[in-house]
């Protein structure tokens, strides 16, 4: 049987060459609106049900500058510390709304530049990095003569949050929120579960830097539970496992030095992250005046250029946005199925009216009913199994930019083939066979093949 | 032996069932035997022969092969019933064009999926017997109507079937072809191959050992008086 399916095959390519291959563009170009369909849809069923947890029945602000280095300069700049320092504390403590400025951030550990900070110190850099980074980038960092972990400044409230909790160990007292001289920094650190095995409660961590002021000290007060996670203000999912957290520290001494030179550690401190990484969280009813309040700080501190804007109703809009992508690519991805769909039936007859001969000549010599199904649709299975290939190699193509060097190139994380594709892409196939299968049933049965048998070549 | 027996059947075609192709129509077909069946255009002929084979179904009577039942063998059942047991020879011998005369020929073993050795003995031995053993690589349209006429007898007979029809098997051949073509029936009649031969032709016909005549789908009556059931 094989034998006959290859001669077939053999003789309908030779035949149709130019329909086959139109036939393989058309439903590859199908299977890649499927795709991007599919892609929205888990999209936007993904921002719905990341909104719904993250956001609940409350408002989210986020906070914007106007993008000009001018303003950006008079707003951090040190002149202006003071300003930002006052309205921090007065948004910290409102308690109309929710203040939250975590900030991740890298932390360094030791420079082969800076005398201060020699490798020799890190005996086990090599375990702190594996044990830091998911993929293990230990070999790179060597390359690069610094030791860099991931880390969180934390604010009070990340405790609260429903998927961060404590291990072992305890959470961050008021006092350690605080620093009170410049000279003598030290920080309680939790660390993710990532580093329960390399770190114990009571261990020293030495040598952390923050900004360019002296070795910080690390106390090892507790672990996080495993996959422990939070929504950043970028409303997506950070895992824990990595991280150290520090508190996000406040200083009570004077930013301006006995000799008159700025604190670099204040500096450091009170930087744009815990205004523009801030979000401004309140209750669905005290939102507006929540918002009428945060405007009143920032007036009275004199930092008019800052703005809030809606974080909730932004993502709201986004969510409508994929939505809508969806129900376009949906219609393009119906549209072309439909076509694909016509073009198979004209296929079909067009093949059965040519071929009712050839297979009435199957037919009386035995041909099975499974036998004439594959006769009928090898060549179909044949063009889905070629666009299905053509869809991978060209999603994976426009997923990948090669930069000048073709030996480095970038891969995007934009509209992968996910298995649910491949499972809608499956069946769609499969429906699809079906109906050329029945069709073909159907029509072959209505042919007199007796006639069909007769007629001259 | 009676090998196939064919009583009272009647079949209609049409939407409204309204054109009726066979009538009551009988008929008894021994083993060994060579049979033809005569009568004019529409009379009902191939009709006989696709019921016999099965590529028609009937609505009325009973048709036992070897005194089983056959008028509700449907489906597989009836494909491999055919592709043991009949073998069939058509006017345009209805061969594959696109093929060459070997994988023609070799087509019912392959469906039985016979071993790729055995199906290369048996195309050999069989085309050299019809003496087409130097056109098995070629293609249908670069033999003459005799040469492929044996191709398509080849093909009929290489499964050993116990009944072979053939529908006008000459009507398309000059009358030396017809001949020749004629004489293999005889000599594969005289190995054991029953024929029920459909022709229009009475040299065909009077080369065989019985005919049946036809006509309006009934068995009809000759002048001679022969009852022809």
């Amino acid at each position: 049987m094989l034998k006959i399916l290859w001669l077939e095959m053999k003789n309908y390519l030779k035949g149709n060459a130019a329909v086959f291959i139109l036939s393989v563009l058309a439903f590859t170009f199908a299977c890649i609106t499927i795709n991007l369909t599919m892609f929205n849809y888990l999209q936007a069923d993904k921002f719905r049900r990341e909104n719904e947890e993250s956001y609940g029945n409350k408002s989210f602000y986020k906070v914007s500058l106007p993008p000009s280095s001018a303003v950006f300069m008079r707003v951090f700049g040190n002149d202006n510390r003071e300003n930002i320092i006052k309205a921090f504390e007065q948004l910290k403590n409102d308690p109309l709304f929710e203040y939250r400025y975590r900030q991740p951030n890298s932390i360094e550990f030791f420079d082969f530049d800076n005398p201060n900070f020699g490798v020799a110190d890190f005996p086990r850099y090599r375990d702190e990095f594996l044990h830091g980074y998911e993929q293990g980038r230990t070999e790179f960092a060597k390359q690069d003569d610094y030791l860099s972990l991931k880390g969180l400044y934390a604010d009070r409230l990340l405790i609260n949050e429903p998927n961060v909790n404590i291990a072992s160990g305890r959470w961050f007292t008021e006092e350690e929120f605080y620093v009170h001289d410049p000279n003598d920094i030290q920080f309680p650190v939790i660390l993710g579960a990532g580093y329960s095995d390399l770190y114990e409660i009571g261990d020293i961590i030495e040598y952390m830097q923050m900004g360019s002021v002296n070795p910080i000290t690390l106390h090892v007060i507790g672990f996080l539970e495993q996959d422990g996670w939070f929504y950043d203000n970028n409303n997506e999912r950070l895992l824990l496992n990595r991280y150290m957290v520090v508190p996000s520290p406040e200083i009570t001494y004077n930013f301006i030095l006995p000799d008159g030179s700025y604190c670099e550690f204040a500096r450091f401190v009170y930087n744009s992250s815990i205004m523009m990484n801030a979000r401004i969280v309140a209750d669905e009813q005290s939102a507006a005046a929540a918002m009428q309040r945060v405007y009143q700080i920032w007036g009275e501190n004199k930092l008019y250029e800052f703005e809030l804007f809606d974080e909730t109703d932004g993502a709201q809009r986004w969510l409508v946005m994929a939505r809508e992508q969806t129900l376009s690519n949906l219609i393009i991805s119906v549209f072309t199925l439909l076509v694909c769909v016509l073009m198979f039936s004209i296929q079909a007859s067009y093949k059965l009216n040519k071929y009712k001969k050839k297979y009435g000549i199957y037919m009386m010599s035995g041909i099975t009913a499974k036998q004439l199904l594959a006769l009928m649709l090898q060549d179909v299975v044949l063009m889905f199994a070629l666009s299905f290939g053509l869809m991978f190699a060209l999603t994976e193509i426009y997923r990948t930019i090669w930069f000048s060097n073709p030996a480095t190139f970038h891969r995007f994380d934009i509209t992968p083939i996910s298995m649910e594709t491949v499972v809608v892409l499956l069946i769609t196939q499969l429906l699809l066979l079906c109906f050329i299968g029945i069709t073909g049933h159907r029509k072959i049965h209505k042919t007199d093949m007796s006639a069909a048998l007769r007629e001259h070549e | 032996m009676e090998l196939l027996k064919l009583e009272r059947i009647t079949k209609k075609y049409g939407q409204s069932q309204n054109i009726t192709a066979l009538n009551q129509f009988n008929l008894n077909v021994r083993e060994g035997e060579m049979l033809a069946l005569m009568g004019k255009s529409g009379s009902g002929k191939s009709t006989v022969l696709n019921i016999i084979s099965g590529i028609d179904g009937l609505q009325k009577g009973s048709y036992k092969f070897k005194n089983q039942e056959m008028a509700k063998v449907k489906g597989d059942k009836m494909t491999v019933f055919r592709r043991d047991n009949i073998g069939f020879i058509l006017q345009h011998f209805a061969l594959i064009q696109d093929a060459t005369i070997y994988d023609n020929i070799a087509l019912p073993l392959r469906l039985s999926r016979k071993p790729k050795a055995e199906i290369k003995e048996r195309v050999r031995k069989l085309a050299a017997e019809l003496g087409i053993e130097k056109q098995l690589k070629k293609y249908p349209k670069e033999l003459s109507g005799g040469e492929a006429q044996r191709a398509a007898i080849a093909r009929a007979i290489i499964n050993q079937p116990q009944l072979i029809l053939a529908d006008e098997p000459t009507g398309a051949l000059d009358e030396e072809n017809s001949r020749k073509i004629m004489e293999i029936f005889q000599k594969l009649n005289a190995q054991g191959n029953t024929f029920i031969i459909v022709t229009h032709d009475p040299n065909v016909g009077a080369m065989c050992k019985r005919t049946v005549h036809i006509k309006d789908g009934k068995n009809y009556e000759t002048g001679g008086g022969e009852i022809n059931a």
